[in-house]
């Protein structure tokens, strides 16, 4: 017999079991509590990431057609971010507005001054990234460990529970675009 | 003897006060988050914590076991102070400790006198059990300073299809911090009862377009407490009392650099620990009585993968591991009263290693691996002997070389079912060989749940010290016709995310072992002596709910319900628990800056050599964690054995043998911890 009912009533077991089932309660409990600060998910902070990373990327002469042209960032039809990325449309950085374009074919994504897209999509990234890192585009990756190999200019990590960035400055110089020191100064550094 | 715990009221009081203190906290310091975090520069972005499903834990529903995965943000918050800490904690593991070294249990098995030979223990991947004696360290003699841990994979079942032997009953793998994650210079200090202090520098970096650098030193010293054994309560014995015998002193150096592809890794540690149970019959509290244990070994590893597909591993290493034990014993005389004659007890292990892994995906569907390990002991010396006047009881040495081939594929049957199949071949120039395979159906009936059949062999070759360890017929004799052992097992294990926080995970296993090897004593001539003595049967289930959610509170309730039996006596295994409930809970009382972690570990009662019982523990220890209050300074405040327990562990036959049959833990002990990074 391996249950013994006389078991659970030994003084030291009912003492850890009614401890155990007092402290998962007010676990629950709490969780079930509205927080005073919003939780913040992992998403809308990786799109603030990229809304900020616009802001210090220069992209070479001849990329906008005008003073006003829009910076579009693409991303593929089932990114799993892609409600916290749409939340950047409209919002404004160098002076143009951001347009975001989901589901485009590899040649229109050639026209996009940023693409991003997660791990869950690496499957066909490598195919994609094939061609993308030809061109003045900021590519942005989160949780693809070796996104420098497949030249992707930045990547978001976690680190503990902090989102950290990793740029590879070569794959940014292969393209054309020119990444402000200010950038690179809080990224950790990857090479290819 | 035994002190009571606190009553039950008064721990509930705690609790309770502890929830309505983190009501209010959460609420009066909680800084509200902007409604818009484009506002937010990217400093600002850097500090803000998010939670969720890691990418480790994802991968956890794809590994062909059960995986527990704990990380350094758990071990500060809870205060872990080693490995065996770490292990505790974890669904189903339990650890034993005789004062000397510490020993880990799972599933219903942690053989008195065994030196943790079953577990299988890796640092980035590099083996960590010696040659001589298979120990795999897991208290403060483990080679690797705690606080230079990013996690611990803790991967239960057999392993022998991938890693050999050893990796009986569970591959425990250490992944150390990189360079660029430390950034800087970090100076951490801590200080705890019985006079224990820490000291430890470190530095990082990563350079741009160069290499990645981690170097750290610590130094650890521990007076011990004053021990009071019932056993030993006689005038010729100090009253029972061992005073300053359960010292401890440990050094420790670690580097890791990294450049491209390579990774180059060197380890030093030292650890003296004084022995004050009186064990092998030494003198019983005299503080000379102590083991000296270090390691020493230097890593290359390759990694590069080659056309996008093909993945590459190599692997170079060489590794030194020196054992010094100190034993003062009287010797009687028939016309003068007795003297004190020191017995040293040395073991000396070097060994080289090399090992090339290859994996390739094969049309999308098969992930075949690949790989060939060879190791050369080259020395493994054991040494006993008498100092004044010199005697010598044992001088062995002996070579052993092992290599072996694995063949690993992960075939996608279906979008939804894989099959992971490995079979490993080690061949022993001592005994010859042994194949192990693995066999792993996993079926995601839904994208976030795995159900895992599981299938898989192990087996453990007897080592030098199991075959040829004699101290010349005073407590022990050798065994030199000792065979491997082996492990069958059978396990169902059904994982599931849901609701956004929860994780939970139940399993059920069968074990079947032939042939273990077991010490013992002989009522013939009261040596101990090992011997492939048992076939052991194991059962169990275990269960386990998680969560982690978006304030910052995660926790963790689990129960392992084992048997485990000798099939020849019929008899329940000695030091074999069969109810290990655990709770685990991170509570933030102000949010990203202070929390607390409360672990409440349960064990029942277990059998001891001689069929006599040690009573059942609870374990509650309460850690204060905060962070950032003052840029880059980390301060915690820990309190271990909250309740003051005092329990026991078995012993083993060397303490049998001087009639100590349980050894006293410790009760309540504190320790406070400051780390600074720049």
């Amino acid at each position: 017999m391996l249950f013994l009912p006389s078991f659970f009533f030994r003084w030291r077991l009912g003492k850890f079991i009614v401890t155990l089932m007092a402290v998962w309660l007010f676990v629950f409990l709490q969780a079930a509590l509205p927080a005073s600060g919003q939780p913040v998910s992992p998403g809308q902070v990786k799109a603030a990431f990229i809304y900020n990373f616009a802001k210090f990327v220069e992209w070479p002469p001849g990329t906008f057609t005008d003073q006003r042209a829009a910076i579009t960032l693409c991303i593929l039809k089932d990114e799993p971010l892609a409600a916290a990325v749409m939340a950047l449309q409209g919002k404004e950085v160098q002076g143009r507005k951001i347009v975001v374009k989901q589901g485009l074919s590899i040649e229109e994504m050639k026209r996009c001054q940023i693409f991003f897209a997660s791990a869950s999509q690496k499957p066909g990234l490598i195919e994609i990234m094939r061609v993308l890192r030809a061109y003045p585009i900021l590519t942005v990756t989160d949780e693809v460990d070796d996104f420098a190999k497949l030249g992707v200019i930045i990547n978001l990590t976690r680190q503990e529970d902090k989102v950290r960035f990793a740029i590879c400055n070569d794959n940014a110089g292969t393209c054309g675009l020119k990444i402000s020191s200010q950038l690179l100064k809080l990224a950790i550094l990857a090479s290819r | 003897m035994r002190a009571k715990g606190l009553p039950l009221k008064f721990s509930l009081a705690i609790i309770v006060g502890l929830f309505i203190i983190t009501c209010g906290l959460e609420r009066l310091f909680a800084s509200p988050s902007p409604a818009d975090l484009t506002e937010l520069g990217l400093e600002e972005l850097m500090n803000i914590s998010v939670y969720g499903a890691s990418k480790y834990e994802q991968k956890l529903l794809d590994a062909p076991s059960s995986v527990t995965i704990i990380n350094k943000n758990e071990i500060k918050k809870y205060g872990y102070r080693t490995l065996a800490d770490i292990l505790r904690s974890v669904r189903g593991f339990f650890v034993t400790n005789d004062r000397n070294y510490m020993y880990l249990g799972v599933r219903g098995f942690n053989r008195p006198g065994d030196l943790n030979t079953r577990f299988l223990l890796l640092v980035d991947g590099h083996r960590l059990n010696d040659g001589i004696y298979d120990q795999a360290y897991i208290g403060m003699d483990f080679p690797v300073d705690i606080d230079l841990i990013d996690r611990v994979e803790i991967i239960r079942g057999p392993g022998s299809s991938l890693y050999g032997s050893n990796a009986f009953f569970a591959v425990i793998n250490v992944i150390t911090r990189s360079g660029g994650e430390v950034k800087g210079l970090e100076l951490s200090g801590n200080a705890g009862s019985f006079n224990t202090y820490k000291g430890r520098v470190s530095y990082g970096n990563k350079w741009e377009h160069g290499p990645e650098l981690l170097v750290s030193g610590s130094y650890y010293n521990s007076d011990g407490p004053t021990l009071y054994f019932r056993e030993f309560d006689n005038p010729n014995t100090h009253n029972g009392i061992a005073r300053n015998c359960d010292y401890e002193q440990v050094y420790n150096a670690f580097s890791k650099l990294s450049f491209h592809d390579f990774t180059l890794t060197g380890v030093y540690h030292s650890r003296e620990k004084g022995i004050p149970t009186g064990a092998y019959g030494t003198v019983f509290g005299d503080p000379r009585n102590r083991t000296i244990d270090g390691w020493a070994y230097v890593d290359l590893k390759y990694e590069h993968t080659f056309a996008d597909t093909w993945q590459v591993l190599a692997r170079l290493s060489y590794d030194h591991v020196p054992y010094d034990g100190y034993f003062v014993y009287n010797v009687d005389h028939a016309t003068r009263p007795s003297t004190i004659i020191s017995n040293r007890d040395v073991g000396r292990s070097d060994w080289w290693s090399a090992e090339l892994q290859v994996s390739k995906q094969f049309f999308d569907r098969h992930k075949v691996t690949f790989g060939a390990e060879y190791r050369d002991y080259f020395r493994l010396d054991q040494q006993n002997f008498n100092v004044r006047p010199f005697e010598s009881f044992l001088d062995d040495k002996r070579e052993a070389k092992v290599l072996a081939y694995y063949l690993q594929d992960e075939f996608t049957i279906l979008k939804n079912l894989r099959l992971n199949a490995g079979l490993r071949y080690d061949h022993y120039d001592t005994f010859g060989g042994s194949l192990n395979p693995r066999v792993a159906l996993i079926y995601n009936p839904i994208k976030t749940g795995a159900l895992k059949l599981i299938y898989g062999q192990a087996f453990r070759a007897p080592n030098v010290y199991e075959r040829f360890y004699h101290d010349g017929g005073v407590t022990t004799k050798p065994s030199p016709d000792l065979r491997p052992e082996k492990i069958y097992t059978y396990e169902v294990v059904w994982e599931q995310y849901f609701a956004k926080h929860y994780r939970v995970v139940a399993s059920g296993y069968y074990y079947q072992i032939r042939d273990l090897i077991t010490q013992q004593l002989d009522p013939a001539d009261g040596l101990i002596f090992f011997r492939n003595a048992d076939q052991v049967e194991a059962k169990g289930v275990e269960f386990e709910l998680g969560g982690k959610w978006a304030n910052g509170f995660e926790g963790r309730i689990s129960y392992a319900l084992q048997e485990a039996k000798n099939t020849g006596t019929g008899g329940r295994l000695s030091n074999s628990p069969t109810h290990l409930p655990k709770l685990n809970v991170i509570i933030p009382l102000v949010r990203d800056k202070l929390f607390t972690g409360l672990e409440v570990l349960y064990q029942s009662p277990r059998k001891t050599l001689n069929n006599k019982n040690v009573g059942d523990a609870v374990i509650a220890n309460l850690t204060m964690f905060s962070r950032n209050v003052i840029k880059g300074v980390e301060l915690s405040g820990s309190i271990y054995n909250l309740f003051n327990q005092r329990y026991r562990d078995p012993g083993a036959a060397e303490h049998l043998d001087v009639g100590l049959v349980r050894i006293f833990q410790d009760g309540i002990t504190f320790r406070v911890k400051l780390t600074y990074s720049y």
